[in-house]
């Protein structure tokens, strides 16, 4: 048995393993209106050193790969929402994901952000939402209640569909319980769930992808900042991933060599010294950076460097542009 | 104080904490990173405030439990090990070794009381307030979170002694 000084001394660990200075990069929001003061893009450096490869070495590092017996990757993950918002209620989607345990959606209804994730059938133990104060939605059972797993005081977990359960949580700390759960009901009952919903978008396409990984994630925020599309490949072992991410924000990796892809610019290389099979190719486009992490996966920077090539990519500003899960990979 | 002061007195800081907080340096940094952004772009409010680095500090925690931080799909790790190991704390180390790996693998709800209380030595009702939450539910979330890490329920915990001990040796 441990105790409370192991807890203290675990944490105190961890923070000396913290970086030693943070980049600060800060720039003023746009004007709201034509008469505010101009825009002043004031770049404040307050430290300029960032040990990335040292942190992603300390992330990194205790990984062991488990080489075994050639294995195939898991089934490929369809990356169509299973439901819509209704859209004459004032709630809004601002980006989501969807993977083989479930989706997540992140809404907003004019000034509160709901968090949702709905589980798979079978993915979810209501034992301990059922502990709480029963509700209604739209018909189906649900529960006002604290999960230890979800974030803040208040959620609402219900039954959408048998043995199906979607949990509601807010960021917004609401004066009152009923007023989170009135919140949490709502946006609950907003969603019509439907086997023809909008396939995941992402801001670029993709021409060349190797055989041995399956896409098991994807993730769209065109609401939010910044702005991002994401797919991940898995392979054989739970370790293996391959992202692919376009954002808004970024920069470079340390210990990165200069790399043109393109006509982009950016930085190619082990995202970490001591880690051989973490490799990353970070690509500056127009309004944003490329991503592309391979991890465990038995690819060489000349692999990610082809898919880099392979990669067309969308406006990121401009959602209408970017591309359908299933276009955007390689046929 | 002007931002600039504030951050360069206190970045290190908000990075330990960041880092107890998320067990992940790369995540550390992105928190802490967003977070003096937002910071610098409402300063003038923030530095009205009676005490300025517990509203930051309260903006971390917020980063970390976020939404926008479980968006991602990769999971920090958190297998650190402590460093300067010596052949006779061979048992000690691996101790801590165990007590980090379980710490990651508490929800982030759990995690974040944890820290605020045996990292930062708040007291229950500095944790309500910094979560917005009620004391009990701090509480049953510690209890929770120390039972899966089969830890010692504390009994009479001295939080604030530990923390100024800790600051007299930082």
């Amino acid at each position: 048995m441990s105790t409370t000084q192991d807890v203290r001394a675990a944490f105190d660990t961890l923070a000396d393993h913290a970086p030693s200075e943070v980049h600060l990069l800060l720039a003023d929001p746009q004007p709201r209106r034509r008469n505010l003061r101009p825009v002043f893009a004031t770049a404040i450096a307050v430290a300029t050193v960032i040990a990335l490869a040292a942190a992603l070495a300390a992330v990194l590092a205790p990984r062991r790969h488990h080489a075994g017996p050639a294995q195939s990757p898991p089934a490929p993950v369809s990356m169509r929402f299973s439901f819509t918002i209704d859209p004459s209620t004032r709630y809004k989607l601002l980006g989501g994901g969807v993977a083989a345990d479930g989706q997540d959606a992140f809404i907003k209804d004019g000034h509160t952000t709901m968090s949702m994730h709905l589980y798979r059938a079978g993915a979810f133990d209501p034992a301990e939402a059922m502990r709480g104060t029963p509700v209604d939605v739209n018909g189906h059972r649900g529960y006002f209640t604290d999960l230890s797993t979800y974030i803040g005081d208040h959620n609402i977990a219900w039954e959408y569909a048998p043995n199906a359960w979607g949990v509601v949580g807010t960021d917004t700390t609401y004066a009152s319980g009923d007023a989170a759960k009135n919140a949490e009901v709502e946006v609950a009952q907003s969603l019509r769930f439907t086997q023809h919903g909008p396939l995941v978008r992402v801001p670029f396409q993709i021409g060349n992808l190797p055989s041995d990984v399956a896409l098991t994630y994807g993730a769209e925020a065109t609401g939010i900042s910044p702005r991002r599309g994401q797919l991940t490949f898995s392979g054989a072992s739970p370790d293996e991933m391959l992202k692919i991410e376009l954002s808004s924000s970024g920069k470079c990796f340390a210990g990165g060599a200069s790399v043109i892809v393109n006509s982009y610019r950016g930085c190619i290389g082990r995202l970490t010294p001591t880690t051989p099979n973490a490799l990353g190719l970070y690509l500056q486009v127009p309004g944003g950076w490329l991503t592309i992490e391979a991890l465990w996966l038995p690819y060489s920077l000349a692999d990610l460097r082809a898919i880099a090539e392979s990669i067309t990519v969308a406006r990121l500003d401009q959602p209408g542009t970017w591309f359908d899960a299933d276009t955007a990979l390689p046929h | 104080m002007t931002f600039t002061d504030y951050v360069q007195d206190n970045q290190r800081t908000l990075l330990r904490f960041a880092m107890a907080l998320t067990g992940d340096a790369r995540l550390a940094e992105d928190v802490v990173q967003d977070v003096l952004a937002r910071a610098f772009q409402r300063w003038d409010r923030i530095a009205a405030v009676d005490r300025p680095h517990a509203y930051v500090r309260r903006m971390i925690v917020n980063e970390y439990l976020s939404w926008r931080r479980r968006w991602s799909r990769v999971q920090p790790f958190a297998d650190i090990e402590p460093d300067e190991v010596q052949a006779d704390h061979a048992t000690e180390h691996a101790e801590r070794a165990t007590m980090i790996a379980r710490l990651a693998r508490l929800p982030r709800k759990q995690r974040t009381v944890l820290a605020l209380r045996f990292y930062e030595g708040m007291s229950d009702a500095e944790i309500a307030e910094t979560l917005g939450c009620k004391v009990g539910t701090v509480r049953g979330d510690a209890s929770r979170a120390l039972a899966a890490l089969r830890v010692d329920p504390p009994g009479d915990v001295d939080v604030h002694s530990h923390l100024i001990t800790r600051e007299a040796t930082r």
